[in-house]
This record gives C-alpha cells, sequence and structure tokens, in this order.
C-alpha cells in the first residue's frame, strides 16, 4: 500500500512536470521571432538564480530576483501585448461558423485577384478580422463601398491615383483605398520581396488581418497571415483558403 | 528554404528553453517542499563565569531531528551546525540544560523537532585557588 501510495506521489510529480512543459511550450510558440527565445533564456536565468540564492542563502540577491520574476509577468503582458492579442483572437474562433456559407465577398475578391493576376497588375488587399487595422494605416481614401470585382480591379489599375496602396475591407465593405501599412522589420523576410509583399508582412504580424497580394512582376497571387507567406496556386485554392481564414461574422 | 531551417531551429530553441524552464520552475516548487533530516550536533558550552569549571561531564552531541524546506536541508550536513549553550551568570551547583530551538544555529526556516537527548545536567564548581 505504501508503494503504491509512493508511486502515486511520483506519477504526480511527473505529471505535473510534463503539464508545466507544455503549458510553457504552448505559450512560447504563441510568441514569435528571436525575442520569445531571449524571454525564455532570461526567465530560466532568473529562476536558476532564484534556486541557487534560496540555495546558499543568499538572502540579498533572491530578493533581487524574486522582484524581478514578480514584475517580469507586467513587463511580458506589455512586450508582448500585440501577440497576446493575437493569441487570444484566434483562440476565439470558433470552428463550427466555419461551415457556415461564405458571403459573395470572397467571391468578388477571388474573381478580382484573377483578373489582375492575369494582368500582370499588382494588388494589395486588406481583409479585417478580430482586430482593427485603422491604427496601422497611414493616408488612404476613404470609401465605404459594397466589394465588387470591378471596384477593386479599378482602384488597382495603373493610372488609377490610389492603386500604389492597400485596399481595406472591413465588415465586408471595401471601406478604404490607397492606404499605406507598416513594412515588416523582420531580418529574416527573402530580400527577393518587394514592398507589397513587405507591407503584407509587417501589418500580420501586428494584427490578425488577411492580405491578399498579387505580384505585378510574376503575376501571381499570394496569401498572408500571421507574417507568413503562402503562395497561391490557383483561384479555387484562393477560395478555399479565404473561406478557411475569415469567417462570416468578420464580413458583417 | 534559408527561413524554413530558421524556423525548424527556432522551434527547437523554443522547446529545449521551455523544458528547461518548465524544470527550473518544477525544482523551485519541489524543493520548497517541507522535509525532515536527523543531525549529529555538537554541544558547546560558550562564556563560562570565570572562577567556574564544569564538573563531571556534559553531553559532547545531541541527535536533532529537524524539518523544513528541501533546499535548505541539503547543505545542512556540510554546515557546521552546533548547539551552543549560553552559560553568563551560572551559579557554581547543579544546572538543569534544556536544548531548545534557540540554541541551534539553524536558519530561521528550519524548525527543531526533537533532541536526544532533551535535557542533561551539569555541575558546574568553582576552580581551586593555587
Amino acid at each position: 500500500m505504501n508503494s503504491f501510495l509512493q508511486n502515486i506521489g511520483v506519477l504526480r510529480d511527473l505529471l505535473d512536470l510534463a503539464l508545466a512543459v507544455l503549458i510553457i511550450s504552448r505559450l512560447a510558440r504563441l510568441l514569435k521571432g528571436v525575442l520569445a527565445l531571449r524571454i525564455l533564456a532570461i526567465l530560466s536565468a532568473l529562476v536558476a538564480g532564484h534556486l541557487l540564492a534560496r540555495f546558499f542563502s543568499l538572502q540579498t540577491v533572491r530578493l533581487i530576483i524574486d522582484l524581478l520574476l514578480a514584475s517580469s509577468v507586467v513587463g511580458l503582458a506589455v512586450i508582448f501585448q500585440t501577440d497576446i492579442r493575437r493569441a487570444f483572437a484566434t483562440l476565439a474562433r470558433s470552428r463550427t461558423e466555419k461551415d457556415v456559407e461564405m458571403s459573395d465577398v470572397i467571391d468578388e475578391l477571388v474573381f478580382a485577384v484573377a483578373g489582375l493576376a492575369q494582368k500582370k497588375i499588382g494588388a494589395l488587399i486588406v481583409i479585417e478580422r478580430a482586430i482593427s487595422v485603422d491604427s496601422y494605416l497611414a493616408v488612404g481614401t476613404d470609401i465605404d463601398a459594397k466589394v465588387t470585382s470591378e471596384l477593386i480591379s479599378s482602384i488597382f489599375l495603373p493610372y488609377s491615383p490610389i492603386h500604389d496602396g492597400a485596399v481595406i475591407i472591413q465588415h465586408g465593405k471595401l471601406t478604404k483605398a490607397g492606404c499605406f501599412l507598416p513594412l515588416t522589420q523582420n531580418l529574416e523576410v527573402s530580400k527577393s520581396l518587394g514592398t507589397r509583399h513587405r507591407a503584407a508582412i509587417g501589418l500580420t504580424e501586428l494584427v490578425d488581418a488577411v492580405v491578399v497580394v498579387v505580384s505585378e512582376e510574376s503575376g501571381t497571387a499570394s496569401v498572408i497571415v500571421g507574417g507568413k507567406k503562402t503562395e497561391v496556386i490557383d483561384m479555387p485554392s484562393l477560395g478555399k483558403s479565404l473561406r478557411r481564414l475569415v469567417e462570416p461574422r468578420w464580413l458583417k | 528554404m534559408m527561413a524554413h531551417v530558421r524556423g525548424h531551429e527556432w522551434l527547437k530553441g523554443v522547446k529545449f528553453l521551455s523544458v528547461l524552464l518548465a524544470v527550473l520552475i518544477w525544482l523551485s516548487v519541489i524543493l520548497e517542499r517541507p522535509g525532515e533530516m536527523l543531525l549529529t550536533v555538537p554541544v558547546g558550552l560558550d562564556r563560562m563565569p570565570r572562577g567556574l569549571q564544569l564538573e563531571g561531564g556534559a553531553p559532547a552531541e545531541l541527535e536533532v531531528v529537524v524539518s523544513g524546506p528541501q533546499i535548505l536541508l541539503f547543505l545542512l550536513p556540510f554546515h557546521q551546525t552546533r548547539c551552543r549553550v549560553d552559560l553568563a551568570g551560572a551559579q557554581p551547583g547543579q544546572m538543569q540544560l534544556s536544548f531548545r530551538e534557540g540554541y541551534f544555529d539553524l536558519d530561521p526556516e528550519i524548525k527543531v523537532l526533537h533532541v536526544v537527548p532533551d535535557t542533561a545536567t551539569i555541575v558546574l564548581a568553582r576552580k581551586e585557588q593555587n
């Protein structure tokens, strides 16, 4: 009976450790970039320092380390506020809603992208999801119109005065055009990518928006989410991808 | 391809550091659990009044069971723990010593559970003048 209880204790400790590993690795994966590694390393060093200070009864060092550890929670929340917001937005997505029939907006978008790609006309289309993109947009022209392939195509035609910026789709409406987006600061992004792609990556690193980019060099389309670029093979797959990423509630 | 390799390395780094951090946090919790330890502690009679001497014997060592956070107990065997009996103000004659917690130079978080023997009787006598 005693050995059974001891075994239970060991199993409980192992389960405790395994769950701690799982929670920390899951939380760490929500954070992006080299900073996440540095933060993990700094936290590990602080906890190791706490253990050593406790072991050798170094009261002052322990006090300092404990203060740093306690305040690190607030510090981390400030540093990673965007990542945390994005993570919560992702968690909040309900799977059941994905099965709901998609609105015409996606069809119009796909049709416009197909036309633009065929004519090798560059385009940058931002679809807002849970997090507002407004605070990250510079200049731009307010439009507030229904999303139609004709409107999108005409905005990106080379002689259009607002063809250089991004088109913004919010709540299923084309609200702005000619907007400049923040460029990515990520050094790992390929140098071969142009300003449109850099802007798309830059914005999606900050918010959970979905961005569709049409390259005027290659005439290919790509979907960018969370700073990651996915090449679109054909237009049906673009539609499928957008239906998967954009839930109907974000188009209402 | 390069970005993919870097991403893979990043993931490995995150996994390694997550495990390291989890183990360190887990250790800091585990090592705070209370534990018990048996120590053999030498007895030291301090501040013997001038002109007095110990007659007969006094226990040289005590067996002490202490309890406290395991992280503090680990180093105890390497730390010269002593039982210090303050004889300042003692008078000639028999004296009953009771080995209480305050007699041991231990970390405040470590508690004395049992002392064997927990009491001792010593006899103090005046030194003979030559």
